[in-house]
Order: C-alpha cells, then sequence, then structure tokens
C-alpha cells in the first residue's frame, strides 16, 4: 500500500427519523461502519443546583458489543469515554447553547458495526440528528478521518487501515527516524469554514499535517450536500404530512 | 400559495439592515442573517421592519424563557411555595415536561403578605403563569423555575 493516496470520500449513506422514540436521529453507513445517532428533547440536568447560561450536551459513544473483531464490554471503556468527549467538544461548536440555558441536551451514538472511521462518522450523523430534533445550530457539521502511513494517505480508513496507519515504522532500514503516520479526525462547520475539533493520533511532520488538514477540510465540505438533502427530505415529507393532517 | 423555502442550519438567507431583522430560528453573524434550524422560511412583516423567521415542521424544540405563558399543573403544596409541572408554553404542548415552582410572593400582585397558599391552590389544579426567572437560589431537588401566577 505505498505511496497510496486515496482522498476522494466513499459512498455514504444517511438516513434521518429511524429512531421513532427519539426526537431527532440519523442512521450513517460508510463501507461497513454502520452507526445510529439518537437525539433527545432538553431536559432538566437531575441534582443541579447552579445555574448556567448554556446549555450542556450530553454524549454517550458507545460500540455495539457485536460491533468490533472483539467482543466489547457493556461498560464504557477508555476509549468509547474519550469518543464521546471528542463528540461532545465537536459538537458543542456547533449547537446555539445559549438557546436552552440550563438544560441538557442528550446524544447517544450507538456503532452497530465498526470498520473504520466511526468517529467522524458519528460527528456528522449527530449533526442531522440535532438538526432533526430541532435543536438550533449555527451551522451544519460534517467530519472526516484520514490515516497517514509515510507518503500513504486514506481517507475514510477501513479498520484494517487504522490499525496499520498507527503503528510506527522506520523511514528505512537504516534509519532510526519514525516516518509519519497517524489518523486525523477533523470536523468542520461548512457555512463559516470554521473546524470545530481536530483530533490526531500517532505522529506527523508539519508539512503531511498541512496536506491532510487540506484534504480533510474538502472531505468534509463533500459530505455536505449529502447532509443537506437529508435534511430537506426530512422537511419536504413533514411538510407533506402537516398538509395532509 | 408559494412553494415554501426550506432551509438547512448555517444557510445564509439574507443580508442584515434596517429593512430585515432576525427573528426567531435565525442568528445574526457579520452582517447576514443564518438560519440555525432545519424548516421553512417566513417573512413576517411588521411595520415596514421584514422579520425574517425560520420555523421548524416537524416537533417544536421549546424550552421555557422568562417571560412565557405556561399552563402548568400543582403538584405539591407547602407554606411558601407550590411546585408544579410545566405542560405548555404558550399554545404548543409539550413531550416533555418541565418542573416549575410558585412562590408566595408571586402568587397575587397586590397583598402579597397575605397570600396563603393553601387558600388558593389544590393539587391538581392548572394554573396559567409567566415564568418570572430561572431560579439561581439551590433548591433541595435542584434547579427550578419560578413562575408568576397569571389571571
Amino acid at each position: 500500500m505505498e505511496g497510496k493516496q486515496r482522498s476522494n470520500v466513499k459512498f455514504v449513506f444517511l438516513k434521518c427519523g429511524v429512531v421513532s422514540q427519539a426526537k431527532g436521529s440519523a442512521y450513517f453507513e460508510v463501507d461497513n461502519t454502520k452507526l445510529i445517532v439518537s437525539v433527545y428533547d432538553p431536559r432538566e440536568i437531575p441534582k443541579k443546583t447552579d445555574y448556567s447560561s448554556k446549555g450542556e450536551l450530553f454524549c454517550i459513544f458507545k460500540y455495539a458489543p457485536f460491533s468490533c473483531p472483539n467482543r466489547r464490554a457493556h461498560q464504557p471503556d477508555a476509549d468509547e469515554k474519550q469518543h464521546s468527549a471528542i463528540v461532545k467538544r465537536a459538537l458543542e461548536s456547533a449547537v446555539c447553547r445559549h438557546e436552552f440555558p440550563n438544560f441538557q441536551v442528550d446524544v447517544y451514538i450507538l456503532v452497530l458495526e465498526n470498520d473504520g472511521s466511526a468517529l467522524s462518522g458519528a460527528i456528522t450523523a449527530a449533526g442531522i440528528a440535532l438538526a432533526q430534533a430541532g435543536i438550533p445550530m449555527y451551522d451544519t457539521i460534517t467530519a472526516a478521518t484520514l490515516a497517514i502511513q509515510g507518503t500513504t494517505k486514506l481517507l475514510d480508513p477501513t479498520l484494517e487501515e487504522e490499525t496499520l496507519c498507527t503503528v510506527a515504522t522506520h523511514k528505512s532500514d537504516t534509519e532510526i527516524d519514525y516516518d509519519s503516520h497517524g489518523i486525523i479526525v477533523l470536523a468542520m462547520l461548512s457555512t463559516h469554514e470554521q473546524i470545530s475539533e481536530f483530533y490526531q493520533l500517532g505522529n506527523l511532520d508539519l508539512e503531511t499535517l498541512n496536506e491532510s488538514v487540506n484534504i480533510l477540510m474538502n472531505a468534509a465540505k463533500d459530505i455536505v450536500p449529502l447532509v443537506e438533502k437529508c435534511l430537506v427530505d426530512y422537511v419536504t415529507k413533514t411538510l407533506k404530512s402537516n398538509a395532509e393532517s | 400559495m408559494t412553494k415554501p423555502l426550506i432551509c438547512v442550519p448555517g444557510q445564509r438567507l439574507c443580508i442584515l439592515d434596517k429593512i430585515h431583522e432576525s427573528g426567531q430560528g435565525t442568528y445574526e453573524r457579520q452582517g447576514y442573517i443564518y438560519s440555525s434550524l432545519a424548516g421553512i422560511v417566513d417573512v413576517v412583516d411588521k411595520e415596514g421592519v421584514k422579520v425574517v423567521e425560520v420555523r421548524s415542521t416537524g416537533e417544536q424544540t421549546l424550552v421555557p424563557t422568562q417571560g412565557d405563558i405556561v399552563t402548568a399543573q400543582v403538584t405539591i403544596l407547602t407554606q411558601d411555595f407550590c411546585k408544579c409541572v410545566i405542560k405548555c408554553i404558550g399554545n404548543t404542548v409539550l413531550s416533555r415536561t418541565y418542573r416549575g415552582m410558585l412562590r408566595r410572593e408571586d402568587v397575587c400582585a397586590t397583598d402579597k403578605d397575605h397570600v396563603q397558599i393553601y387558600k388558593s391552590y389544590r393539587p391538581g389544579d392548572v394554573i396559567l403563569a409567566r415564568v418570572v426567572s430561572f431560579s439561581e437560589f439551590s433548591f433541595s431537588k435542584g434547579n427550578a423555575l419560578t413562575i408568576n401566577s397569571y389571571q
């Protein structure tokens, strides 16, 4: 796979309104990665005594027990906790949190099958679910993952590619230096061209990083029309059902 | 009827000037009005000023804010206050209720010292009230809204 470049977005499937109990929900699929995000109404924060002028986002990122090659436990492990924090951080800058002070919006992410790029998919899907739930947002949020190993850059990597890119390799047999390698997840607010979250794993040199950020920004922009179409479809559908009733 | 204008969050709607104002479901940034909801654009003419609003088509997400008229049901009475659950905000029925608290001082506008909660309300009463503030003081069961009864 040496020197391989893949910088076009893979086929992505998006659907909103999949969980009937939730206020807003979205289903996301890229390769074999499948995940569901559900968003619930703002609610009062239990056991909270002080006043906060900004609303809270409560994110839970969960791998289903059967989603990974190895069975996952029901309790959230360190990985899942970190992913939850990343999603929360990414979404916080997209949501108008001042519009629901002292309340909390719950975002539950369930990964049904993990074949890489689950985190970026979760952020994109959460953006759709939040918009469908009618939570005021500054912008549509999209995210993309890039895996890097030396000169190889792979957009939306599979689980295998992700694993290969997290391993450090020497530049050549004679050198001690490690090659650039790692995984970057980038979330972006498209209209305002703002990066809301940047998460990097591994060791990258500056040049690679610059290139990667450009690739990722373009990739994130490429998903925007899909997200918009998904939301427009939802609005037309509800408009129709409103007119009928 | 003209075809409704559909918009998504972050979509730039129009320029912000003297005759265009940002209303519900929108926000202002750098001289433009942007949408913050997925829904349909509605332009309301208000004394020569066009208020640009976005209304979501599905179930609305509402949280009580200061000044809102709410419909609530009384649950618990004490000497100093009564607790209630907020069921509607304005004309919208909530899918999830919120807790509220009505203090003795806020029951009546006049003769505040002689108000007796027991004589004013009974558990189960449905009342119309206005949200006075989000209380900043702590309360035995967490935070609650202070509401003002409204007749």
